[in-house]
């Protein structure tokens, strides 16, 4: 045993190389967070109301542990389906809604401040929009009137508003 | 006496006074057949008329009277119409907004536009800038109009009974980009809307929180969402519509009581796409329509005590994909000819009625004579339930052991809807 030719220690080392960059990408995979994925506008359809989703000011999307995303047509949908009974069964990595200043960009639901306002209509007539500060909001409150709101604020009247199930 | 003649005095100073103004009036106006209260004059604009540009004459008018356009490129947006006039176009003169803001805003009752072409309305992330906008207004009538790359078309917020009829609107939208509907009614009742071709906008027609309104004859192709979609809006018909080649034909949401009748719904391809999506609708009629070529013929989600009748579904993907969240709907007098599945649901509860359709797939027999075949038709299959479970299965379709499947399913039926089955199916097609 003592006496492994040299030829073998190589192919011993090509196997493990091997199994070193199998770890390597084992490991990356499992790094990687969920987060939020693109969401293909005017084809995926909301996974609440299954309106088709066309507007991106307004698209929101929750991700699973998984990495699974459910996407929405309107901030209320999310509120909606997170509250209800789909929802509750699921395990929710984050939730996910659009910087209505800068197109493309999220921000985690739970820190962004939404107006209610009906000079920006939503796809669900609820009207809400998302900013990443207070203050931003308010700004845009000047311009446009309407309310400022947390998340929480915001599921209350969403809950209110869609009693009757939506 | 002497009091009398005092006042009589006053009177004729007042009429004096009167009598000149209306001589002071500019004299580029003519006066035409004056009737009690009505000012009823024109105003002439174009080259070599009295106005040159639109928004001089429309500070000047009153009440009933008319703005005579004529043929030329008028480089103008943000017209205020403020007072109820009619604005006419003379061989479709062109207002170009120049992508500067919105077009006409009506503010005033009884408003009539016809004849012209409005380009060029600029989208906007913030403001939805129309082309001709009306503003908390009753009465008033759009007709046999042009708009080209207006962001959104004809816009009426809170406003009554306004007729939409004959316009052409075209847009170039696409879905990476913010987009607007081509005639978008919210808050607006008693609308007429009719004859108009609406292409490439986001929603055709958009309606939400609108009651008791008439929607016919409208072509909407080739638009990003749907070419009809409603939101809230009960006590609507919508008739001898066309719809064909948009994301989605139709989807009516949220709503009550609402009439489709003598539509066509063609074309509308795509992995969720479908002719006609009914979610949350109840109370309503769906008759003599035809479903050609679609992903899904009808898609219903939540709905109940709809009437399903005298329609003609073909060479869909899928004719009618049902919840069992929809309750007591009818579905009876169809044709259901060459489509891949004719019905399919997500789960063994059914609690609608299909009952007396045609079914191209139906291979029993009438010994009785009396139209209707002997043995019952269930018209899902079981298959259908495993690619509602996993669409990617859809690719075993055609395959031998799927056929046999299909067929011990409808001799036994164990994981199909075992309600779901008709028991009278015709043995001839429906004429409609």
């Amino acid at each position: 045993m003592v006496a492994m030719t040299k030829m073998e220690n190589i192919r011993e080392m090509k196997k493990f190389g091997r199994y070193v960059w199998m770890m390597g990408i084992v490991l990356v995979l499992a790094a990687c967070e969920p987060g939020p994925q693109d969401i293909r506008i005017g084809e995926q359809e909301c996974d609440h109301c299954r309106m088709m989703i066309s507007d991106e000011r307004f698209a929101s999307q929750l991700v699973t542990e998984k990495g699974r995303q459910y996407a929405f047509d309107a901030i209320e949908c999310m509120a909606a389906f997170v509250d209800g009974g789909e929802g509750q069964s699921i395990d929710i990595h984050s939730l996910w809604v659009p910087d209505f200043e800068r197109p493309g960009e999220w921000l985690v639901a739970e820190e962004a401040y939404y107006l209610q306002s009906d000079e920006l209509r939503s796809p669900m007539a609820l009207n809400f929009s998302a900013y990443e500060t207070e203050d931003k909001a308010e700004q845009q409150q000047n311009r446009f009137s309407g309310s400022v709101m947390d998340w929480h604020e915001l599921g209350g009247k969403v809950h209110e508003a869609w009693s009757n199930g939506h | 006496m002497i009091k009398f003649k005092g006042i009589n005095g006053w009177i004729v100073i007042l009429l004096a006074v009167a009598g000149t103004m209306t001589t002071a009036t500019p004299p580029s106006v003519e006066a035409s057949s004056l009737s009690p209260g009505q000012t009823n004059r024109v105003f002439n604009i174009g080259e070599g008329e009295e106005y040159s540009r639109i928004s001089d004459a429309l500070e000047q008018v009153s009440d009933r009277d008319t703005i005579r356009i004529h043929p030329g490129v008028y480089r103008e947006h943000q017209l205020i119409v403020a007072q109820s006039v009619v604005i006419i176009g003379i061989d479709r003169p062109v207002i170009d907004a120049g992508h500067q803001g919105e077009g006409f805003r009506i503010v005033a009752d009884s408003v009539h536009i016809e004849g012209l072409e409005i380009r060029n309305v600029p989208t906007s992330h913030s403001r939805d800038h129309a082309a001709i906008r009306f503003d908390r207004v009753s009465g008033g009538k759009i007709i046999d109009n042009r708009f080209d790359d207006t962001f959104f078309g004809i816009y009426l917020a809170r406003s009554h009974g306004v007729e939409i009829r004959d316009n052409q609107l075209r847009a170039y939208q696409t879905r990476e980009a913010v987009s607007a509907n081509g005639i978008h009614l919210w808050n607006s009742n008693h609308a007429v809307i009719a004859g108009n071709i609406i292409n490439g906008h986001r929603d055709g027609i958009y309606l939400e929180y609108v009651e008791n309104s008439e929607i016919y004859d409208n072509h909407a192709v080739n638009n990003i969402r749907y070419g009809l979609h409603f939101m809230f809006s009960d006590d609507c018909t919508y008739h001898r519509n066309r719809f064909e080649d948009n994301g989605a034909g139709v989807a009516v949401m949220y709503s009550k009581r609402v009439m489709m009748e003598d539509n066509e719904f063609l074309q509308n391809w795509g992995a969720s796409s479908y002719g006609l999506l009914l979610k949350e609708i109840t109370d309503s009629e769906i008759k003599h329509n035809n479903f050609s070529g679609n992903t899904t013929g009808i898609r219903a989600e939540g709905s109940d005590r709809v009437k399903i009748h005298y329609n003609r579904f073909q060479r869909n993907g899928w004719a009618i994909r049902i919840t069992a969240s929809s309750m007591d709907n009818m579905i009876t007098q169809n044709n259901f000819i060459d489509n891949a599945f004719d019905v399919s649901t997500n789960s063994r509860q059914n609690n609608s009625t299909f009952e007396a359709n045609y079914w191209d797939k139906y291979s029993g027999y009438d010994l009785k004579g009396d139209g209707y075949g002997d043995v019952p038709y269930r018209p899902v299959r079981l298959f259908s339930l495993i690619v509602e479970r996993n669409p990617m299965a859809l690719m075993l379709l055609r395959s031998m052991f799927v056929q046999i499947l299909d067929l011990t399913e409808r001799i036994m039926p164990t994981i199909t809807p075992e309600t779901l089955v008709d028991e009278k199916p015709l043995m001839s097609e429906v004429s409609l």
